[in-house]
């Protein structure tokens, strides 16, 4: 599953991944990867940006380390972050449950 | 890192488009790690990663398109912010040259009610332009990583009140102090960042705090530091507080404003973009 489907759903998942404790980009995006089954598989460099405009807009914050002489920036989920998933996810339960049922339900009649 | 030479050229290639935090590097060290760790051959580790992180020009187009998500994408605004640093040091210069003058051409000159000499008044339009210019430059640097925090406003926030205050020159005392804290808390908050490379940043940031120094010790050593007597009693030491302060701080603002103009901007790089074979 390329970018495309996973526009508009990127941040959520990214945010998702952080519910449980800080993470550098790298454990992040691999974390993604793995609990998606390999589904979400998007270039990599480009989930940087969206965890930048995550930070911006106060939903994650980060700090540097150096860790074998590297730079290196740990994000965590905000108080803002961590209700703001909370949200999005009662809404996505809501719609993804609705769709299951919906697709469940019945197939299109065979009409006479 | 001469050991990752396929990643070095890729961050290279995608360099000469857009800038970045410095997680880019650390993602691509630590995945060609992971590789190597398990039992994948370097190259191929390091051509598997740089697969998977996706072509430089998709990288910096991701980087220019998403709102904020650009932190440090360079764009023409950038690479005015480094015209108005170079404009800034070359204006500092000539406010050094103006109080030089002024010192050694009339020693005793008294600046408020001698009135203005051609020399006192050239560096006073110098150091307005210097100053402004400086701030033009530190608001293009803010903006290109969508803000530099609250210790990075309040840097801002505070050379902007003396750039107010270095509209009346002769009170050196104050734009000069609002001058060396503004610019220690924005170059504190760029440091933290790590939003430029690390001796501009550092030039610049302690540039005016070592005129200070500077100042301080040569008025000390006449005894008290008396700031009630006019600029002219003391010219030699306003002058060579300002000369080593305002040299730094311009060797500082030179190097940044180098490294503005010299980004290219983000999704028109060369062609070169493919991975590395």
């Amino acid at each position: 599953m390329r970018g495309q489907a996973l526009k508009g759903r990127l941040d959520l998942l990214l945010r998702a991944t952080l519910h449980d404790g800080a993470k550098h980009g790298y454990p992040v995006i691999e974390h993604l990867r793995e609990r998606s089954a390999v589904a979400f598989d998007l270039p990599e460099g480009t989930v940087y940006p969206a965890l930048h405009r995550l930070e911006h807009g106060g939903l994650l914050s980060s700090e540097w380390s150096v860790v074998q002489g590297r730079n290196r920036r740990t994000y965590r989920l905000t108080e803002k972050g961590h209700s703001a998933l909370g949200e999005q996810r009662r809404a996505w339960d809501e719609f993804s449950g609705a769709v299951a049922s919906v697709l469940a339900g019945s197939e299109w009649p065979a009409t006479a | 890192m001469a050991r990752y030479r396929l990643i070095d050229a890729y961050l290279a290639s995608l360099r000469t488009r857009v800038r970045w935090r410095s997680d880019v590097e650390d993602h691509l060290y630590s995945a060609a790690e992971r590789f190597e760790a398990g039992g994948i051959d370097g190259d191929l580790a390091q051509r598997a990663v740089l697969e998977r992180f996706g072509d430089p020009d998709l990288v910096a187009r991701a980087y220019a398109t998403a709102p904020y998500g650009g932190l440090a994408v360079p764009t023409s605004s950038t690479r005015a912010a480094g015209t108005y640093a170079i404009a800034s040091a070359v204006l500092w210069a000539g406010v050094i040259g103006a109080w030089w003058a002024t010192g050694l051409i009339e020693p005793g000159y008294e600046w408020r009610t001698g009135g203005a000499s051609v020399t006192d008044m050239l560096g006073g339009i110098a150091l307005i332009g210097a100053v402004s210019f400086m701030v033009a430059a530190m608001v293009g640097l803010a903006r290109r990583h969508g803000g530099l925090g609250p210790l990075g406003t309040s840097g801002l926030a505070v050379t902007g009140v003396g750039l107010v205050a270095a509209l009346q020159p002769w009170v050196f005392t104050g734009w000069g102090a609002l001058t060396v804290a503004g610019v220690l808390l924005f170059a504190a908050a760029m440091w933290r960042q790590g939003v430029a490379p690390r001796l501009p940043t550092l030039v610049f940031g302690v540039g005016p705090a070592v005129g200070l120094v500077t100042w301080s010790i040569l008025r000390g050593a006449q005894g008290t530091i008396d700031l009630s007597g006019f600029w002219g009693e003391h010219w030699f030491e306003n002058a060579a507080g300002l000369a080593v302060g305002g040299a730094i701080l311009a060797a500082g603002l030179l190097g940044l404003g180098r490294w503005l103009r010299a980004e290219g901007l983000a999704g028109t790089g060369s062609t070169d973009g493919a991975i590395p074979a």
